[in-house]
């Protein structure tokens, strides 16, 4: 199933440049077109990992589950169940 | 300054569709049980507050986003880590909607996997956002339609198979109604935080308020009814065990020949909950944009489409891994940073604003003098 990811992100990334890189590139703004493409290393990076399988990129739910222990004394405090 | 965009009654529309597609899929204040109508009651009066937090804040500051707002009246410093911590939130809410309507969609579609549907789902979600916030709100207008006329005509062939015992004992328990309250204050009420950012777009606000309160109190009113619906028809232990409540409510429904009604519910699930996707997705630009000081936040929808598929594959892998972070962890974050990301603006706003008129009350008569 992952390596169908790898279809979708060469779609993502291509309507990118189309839409994107190329006008930005001949308006010369620089600085969008680092900030988008920042952005879209970050989603290729982490969806080649996610093809790997390899989980070698932090993953975000870390901060999420940083408060595991504030939910769980709010569950305690009002006898949350389910 | 934004251009105006929006009238007051599309942006009413949004407030109704933003809730009631967020919400629609599972029952608001579900911890409650048969007092969750109740809850769901309750827990919108904080959507109130945040809904009169940002028109306060966007009436001191008129033709401003709220991202921008934050910089100016607590410094760059300050305000650029509220906005982060309203981008986290946001975001972790848009991978939840788009998992819920994934989750959806894969009972209806089996065999697609998850892979295919994420993309399938947001490059047209990418299409309608570079088409602009007026389509937004003209599909909003569309929508609002057809998912209401389902609504009622559902709750309406829900009232023969109504079993108002299930609605009591009333009151049983106050801690369960206050999590209630919590949750649903949370989920979906708080959520309207989001539109802060549409605000600087929408015409005529000032005289056009009372329009914008009366699309959130028909939403809270629909959701309500929902919520009375659902209970007295499964009964509350069905409800806590159902993973879609309505869904089952719906197939419960069906007057002699006239059967299969969840199709219908389906209809609106989907229509509102794309648009919810939509809303928070144009949202998530706009932060993004005042982030980075870009020009344009059409140039952000494609890379953060991308982000939206891969993160949501890699955080929630599966629905257990969704139900744990999702229903349990993300809340305790959402719910303060929704509710104080404006609060702490318009607090600091009011304070500059003072500040400000006595700075000039005090330079004043020296000005006088000096004439």
């Amino acid at each position: 199933m992952p390596p169908r990811l790898t279809y979708s992100l060469l779609l993502f990334i291509t309507l990118f440049v189309l839409k994107e890189v190329r006008p930005l590139y001949k308006a010369k703004a620089y600085k969008e077109l680092a900030v988008t493409g920042m952005i879209m290393m970050l989603a290729l990076a982490y969806g080649i990992d996610y093809i790997m399988g390899s989980q070698l990129l932090p993953n975000p739910n870390f901060l999420i589950t940083l408060f595991k222990p504030l939910s769980q004394s709010f569950e305690k405090l009002l006898q949350v169940t389910g | 300054m934004e251009e105006k965009y929006l009238s007051a009654q599309q942006y009413a529309v949004m407030i109704f569709l933003l809730l009631i597609g967020s919400s629609l899929v599972y029952l608001t204040g579900n911890v409650a049980a048969q007092n969750a109508w109740l809850s769901t009651l309750m827990g919108s009066l904080f959507g109130v507050y945040v809904l009169y937090a940002i028109t306060r804040i966007h009436e001191l500051y008129p033709g401003q986003r709220i991202t921008r707002i934050s910089t100016v009246v607590l410094g760059k410093f300050l305000g650029t880590i509220l906005n982060c911590l309203l981008f986290w939130s946001v975001f972790t809410i848009l991978i939840s909607f788009l998992y819920d309507i994934i989750m959806l969609l894969e009972t209806i579609y089996p065999l697609l996997p998850r892979v295919v549907l994420y993309p399938l789902l947001v490059l047209p979600c990418c299409y309608c956002l570079y088409k602009g916030i007026t389509v937004l709100g003209r599909l909003g207008e569309i929508i609002i339609v057809i998912s209401s006329i389902i609504a009622v005509f559902g709750i309406m062939l829900a009232l023969p198979v109504f079993d108002l015992s299930n609605l009591k004992p009333f009151g049983e328990s106050w801690r369960a109604i206050v999590a209630g309250t919590l949750y649903a204050a949370d989920w979906p009420f708080d959520e309207v935080v989001i539109l802060a950012l549409f605000l600087p777009m929408v015409s005529h606000l000032k005289q056009n308020k009372a329009k914008i309160y009366s699309g959130y109190f028909a939403a809270v009113l629909l959701l309500t009814l929902l919520d009375l619906t659902i209970i007295a028809v499964l009964g509350a232990n069905l409800t806590e065990i159902s993973l879609f409540p309505l869904f089952e409510t719906s197939r419960v429904i069906g007057i002699e020949n006239f059967q299969r009604v969840e199709l219908l519910f389906f209809m609106i699930w989907f229509i509102t909950g794309i648009f919810t996707i939509l809303v928070y997705y144009q949202g998530m630009n706009f932060i993004v944009q005042d982030l980075f000081a870009l020009k344009s936040n059409k140039v952000v929808i494609l890379p953060l489409g991308a982000c939206l598929v891969v993160f949501t594959l890699y955080m929630y892998p599966n629905t257990v891994e969704y139900a744990l972070m999702g229903f349990k962890y993300i809340p305790v974050y959402t719910f303060p940073v929704n509710l104080l990301y404006p609060t702490i603006i318009l607090c600091a706003a009011k304070y500059q604003q003072k500040r400000q008129q006595q700075s000039s009350s005090k330079t004043n008569p020296l000005q006088r003098s000096t004439s």
